[in-house]
C-alpha cells in the first residue's frame, strides 16, 4: 500500500513544470476574478435597469460561464505569448492544447464550483 | 551515416509570393548541415516547416523514420528535437536563466549544468532575470537552455547572429562537440567564414529550391554560388 505522499507526488497537474505552471495558473484565476467580478456587475446593474426581480447575480446561466472562460482563455494565451512562455514550454514539448488546459482547468473547476454551490 | 531529420519537396507561398517550391535537407547524426541563402531565400521558413512549427503549403517531413505534412512540433520536442528561432526568444523575460534550466530539468533530467553555464560564460548571469540579457546573452543563454536539453537534432536559425568574435567560436566549439557526440545539428547563417568552417554540409537555398552543394570546400569551388550568393567575380 502507498504511502499517502507517495500518492500526492504521483498526482500530476496537466503541466508539471517549476513556477511556469504556478504563474499560469495564478494569472488565469486572477483573471477569471475579474471577468467574473464585471460579469457579476454587469448583470446586477442590467438586471435593476429593466427593472427585473432581484436574483442571485454571481449565477450565471452555462452560455454566459463558457463566455467567461473563453475570455479567460484568450486573455491567457495573448499573455503567455507576450512572455514567450508558449515558445519555451513548446520547445520542452508541451503542446498548445496542453498549454491551455493549464490555463483553463482551475477555471473551468471554479465555474463548476460556482454552478454546483450558488 | 543515419538520417534523423528530412524535409522533402517543401513548397510554401506567403499572400502571393512563393518562398519555398520544392526545398530539400536532411540532418544526419554526427554531422552539422547549413542552409545558406539570400535573405528571404526561406531558410527560417525552411527550419520552421520542418521543426512543425509552420505547415507547408506541399511536401512531408520525415524525423526518426515518420513522415507528416506537418509534424508536431511538441511531439518533435519530446523526442529530441529542438529548435531555436532567430525571430522570437524562448526565453520569458520575467524568469531567470536558472529558472528556465530548472524547467528544462525537472522535465527531462538532470545534466551537467554547471560546465554548460561555465561553457557559454552564464554562470554569473543564472539568477539574473532575462528581461536584463543583451541580445548576445539572450543568445547564449538560450543555447544554455538547448545544451542542457541534450538534443538529438538542433535546429539553430542564426545562431552566430548578434554575438562577438570570442563568443563565435566559442559556439562554433560547443556545436562540433555536440556533433561529435551524435547530434543532427542544421543551423543557418550569413557569416559565410564561420559557417562554412563550422559545416559539414552546405545546402544552397535559391529561387525556391535547394541545391545540396556537398561540402564547404566543393561550396567554396562553386563558381554559381561563389557569383551570386559571394558575390565574387571571377
Amino acid at each position: 500500500m502507498p504511502r499517502p505522499t507517495v500518492i500526492l507526488r504521483s498526482i500530476r497537474l496537466p503541466l508539471v513544470v517549476p513556477h511556469f505552471t504556478r504563474w499560469m495558473v495564478l494569472r488565469s484565476l486572477l483573471t477569471w476574478l475579474f471577468v467574473r467580478g464585471a460579469a457579476t456587475a454587469g448583470i446586477g446593474a442590467a438586471a435593476a435597469a429593466v427593472g427585473l426581480p432581484p436574483a442571485n447575480p454571481l449565477r450565471l446561466n452555462p452560455v454566459a460561464a463558457l463566455v467567461v472562460i473563453a475570455i479567460v482563455a484568450v486573455a491567457g494565451t495573448v499573455w503567455a505569448r507576450k512572455r514567450n512562455e508558449d515558445t519555451f514550454l513548446l520547445c520542452l514539448g508541451h503542446s498548445r492544447a496542453r498549454q491551455l488546459a493549464t490555463l483553463l482547468a482551475p477555471v473551468a473547476a471554479a465555474e463548476l464550483v460556482m454552478a454546483v454551490v450558488l | 551515416m543515419s538520417v534523423l531529420l528530412r524535409a522533402d519537396s517543401i513548397a510554401k507561398r506567403y499572400g502571393g509570393r512563393s518562398v519555398l517550391a520544392s526545398a530539400y535537407f536532411e540532418a544526419a547524426a554526427g554531422r552539422v548541415t547549413a542552409l545558406v541563402g539570400r535573405n528571404g531565400a526561406g531558410k527560417s521558413t525552411l527550419l520552421k516547416i520542418a521543426a512543425g512549427w509552420m505547415a507547408p503549403d506541399a511536401g512531408m517531413v520525415e524525423y526518426r523514420g515518420i513522415r507528416s505534412r506537418r509534424p508536431d512540433p511538441a511531439a518533435l520536442a519530446r523526442d529530441g528535437l529542438f529548435f531555436l528561432p532567430v525571430d522570437r526568444s524562448i526565453l520569458s523575460p520575467p524568469f531567470t536563466l536558472g529558472q528556465h534550466l530548472d524547467a528544462v530539468e525537472a522535465r527531462f533530467g538532470r545534466a551537467d549544468r554547471a560546465a554548460v553555464l561555465t561553457r557559454l560564460r552564464m554562470a554569473e548571469l543564472e539568477r539574473v532575470r532575462c528581461a536584463a540579457f543583451s541580445g548576445g546573452e539572450r543568445r547564449r543563454a538560450q543555447l544554455a537552455v538547448a545544451l542542457l536539453r541534450r538534443p538529438a537534432c538542433l535546429l539553430l536559425d542564426e545562431p552566430l547572429r548578434g554575438i562577438d568574435p570570442g563568443d563565435a567560436e566559442e559556439v562554433h566549439a560547443i556545436l562540433r562537440e555536440l556533433a561529435a557526440g551524435g547530434c543532427a545539428i542544421v543551423l543557418t547563417g550569413h557569416e559565410i567564414p564561420q559557417v562554412l568552417a563550422l559545416a559539414d554540409s552546405i545546402v544552397w537555398l535559391r529561387d525556391g529550391g535547394a541545391r545540396m552543394l556537398g561540402s564547404p570546400a566543393e561550396a567554396a569551388a562553386d563558381w554559381r554560388f561563389q557569383k551570386e550568393y559571394l558575390g565574387k567575380v571571377r
